[in-house]
């Protein structure tokens, strides 16, 4: 008994490894330029896509498509950035919500007519094959790996975030743009690198789930809603609170699935109403942000 | 100097400024005085280029400012505490004083800004928010004083502190004027003001009415107080 809720645990820490990589990438977007972007999910999409074509096309293996397939969609974020999003900052965030939700469709569509709706495999690399006993339980080996680079991938944001320059401008420009910029500081010259950043995560995220999860034109437009609720609850553009909650979130909806199914897929949803009407501002929010 | 000529804004349909014209000059202190709603508060962002839906002309030391955004004013060497003080939660303190880059030879040291503030060196890890207000207040000052700024744009700076902080502020104020630096101060408190200004700008309904020394307003400070609701 007690070893099955371990493993619904570790099943959803796992799947919050994925909610977390992407709320954080979200956070950190939203945080430096007020751009709620809605291609996240497609992004992440790509970083998958990116895994399988590097293999099938270069043979590259997994190993590099790591580091290969969030660099290619940075870039490909990147190119969005300078040509479409920086138009609208100063528009309502609404365009900008508005655009990158038309960019989804866009990519998701145009990934649909090239490979189907049906997905292509990825297997899992074979040294990560197989499983691994810790005490009396067996632990997916692909699985710990996962959850391993999410967490390495989040520890490195947060020491980015919290002891370098650059990190210092942002958490600055976040918390207070408008006088950031009234004591000199050149903010918009590290827009688009903290968007690229933010999307190679979700680049990360997509290579990650490759080998786990189908690889579809539509992965990422079933997880982008939850993700989005993850990064409310968190609080709108807290660092710290996207990944917390991505990992709450995962871990609830693993014991949901087995203790209460019919539920699984709200308890986010039903968190996040909870989370609004005691804390508006979100768990790691602060009120007075933005 | 900085010259502020026939300065309009607007909020939306409404206006703020009509006609706000003054002139300070390189190491001057100079207030502006006046009822809350006045303006005083819009002209200081308006200076700052934070205030884009503007008419007239603003320069420092000839360099027209009027249509330069916030962070080229900043770099031009224009130093902005705002009246809510601008601390950063995020931030520590020292990160406060490493923030903003050195505009100009005369950026403070580190050195320089811990001897003026030596209780900013003993609260250096604390982050931002957890300072009092009259060590935040500091912070501010301190954070442009790094960054180098030769006009400094004070709101309120005294605005809920206990006296012995307002004497200590106006000792900073007094340090800051015998570095040749300028300085702009809006201030409710008349008759902390006379403590430190050279000139001041009275601002009412958005226009700016009286410019008068010092010496004068000292004379005039009864009828100015009540002129001032205050």
């Amino acid at each position: 008994m007690i070893e099955n809720l371990l493993l619904q645990v570790f099943n959803g820490l796992v799947n919050g490894a994925f909610y977390a990589l992407l709320s954080l990438g979200l956070a950190v977007i939203f945080g430096m330029l007020r751009v709620i972007n809605f291609m996240h999910g497609a992004l992440y999409m790509l970083g998958a896509f990116g895994a399988y074509l590097l293999t099938a096309w270069w043979g590259l293996p997994f190993w590099w498509t790591l580091l290969a397939a969030p660099i290619l969609v940075a870039a490909i974020g990147l190119v969005f950035e300078r040509l479409l999003l920086r138009r609208l900052y100063d528009a309502d965030l609404l365009y900008n919500l508005l655009l990158t939700f038309g960019l989804a469709l866009a990519i998701q569509d145009a990934m649909r007519i090239r490979f189907g709706m049906q997905g292509v495999p990825y297997g899992a690399p074979a040294a990560l094959q197989g499983a691994v006993e810790i005490g009396p339980l067996l632990f997916p080996a692909y699985r710990l790996f996962v959850l391993a680079v999410s967490v390495l991938a989040c520890l490195g944001t947060w020491w980015l975030i919290d002891r370098t320059r650059a990190g210092l401008i942002i958490r600055a420009a976040t918390e207070r743009p408008m006088l950031t910029r009234a004591l000199g500081v050149d903010v918009d010259r590290w827009i688009p690198a903290v968007f690229a950043f933010g999307v190679a995560l979700a680049g990360l995220a997509g290579v990650l789930a490759a080998p786990m999860r189908n690889v579809s034109p539509v992965m990422g437009a079933d997880l982008i809603i939850t993700t989005f609720a993850i990064v409310v609850i968190g609080g709108m553009g807290s660092i710290l609170g996207s990944v917390v909650t991505g990992f709450i979130v995962g871990v609830l909806e693993a014991l949901g699935a087995v203790y209460y199914p019919s539920a699984a897929n709200l308890v986010v949803f039903i968190l996040m109403a909870a989370i609004l009407l005691v804390r508006p501002a979100g768990l790691f929010g602060s009120a007075d942000a933005g | 100097m900085l010259e502020v000529e026939h300065l309009e804004a607007w909020y939306g349909e409404g206006q703020a400024l009509h006609d706000v014209s003054l002139r300070v000059r390189t190491g001057e202190v100079a207030t502006l005085v006046g009822r809350n709603g006045a303006g005083k508060t819009t002209t200081l962002r308006c200076i700052m280029g934070m205030h884009r839906n503007i008419r007239g002309r603003i320069a420092l030391d000839g360099v027209d400012l009027t249509r330069l955004s916030p962070q080229r004013i900043a770099r031009l060497g224009v130093g902005y505490v705002q009246d809510d003080r601008g601390i950063y939660g995020s931030l520590s303190v020292l990160e406060h004083l490493l923030l903003p880059p050195a505009v100009s030879e005369h950026a403070w040291t580190l050195e320089k800004i811990f001897e003026v503030f030596p209780i900013l060196r003993e609260r250096a890890r604390y982050p931002g928010t957890r300072l009092s207000g009259g060590e935040q207040q500091m912070l501010a000052i301190a954070r442009v004083l790094r960054m180098g700024a030769r006009l400094l744009l004070l709101d309120e700076p005294t605005e809920g502190l206990a006296p012995t902080l307002i004497h200590r502020i106006g000792e900073i104020i007094q340090d800051i004027k015998a570095h040749r630096l300028t300085v702009l101060l809006v201030e409710q408190n008349l008759r902390f003001a006379t403590t430190v200004a050279d000139r001041h700008h009275l601002i009412a309904d958005g226009r700016t009415v009286e410019d008068l020394a010092n010496e004068e307003v000292v004379r005039r400070e009864h009828q100015l107080l009540e002129y001032l609701g205050v």
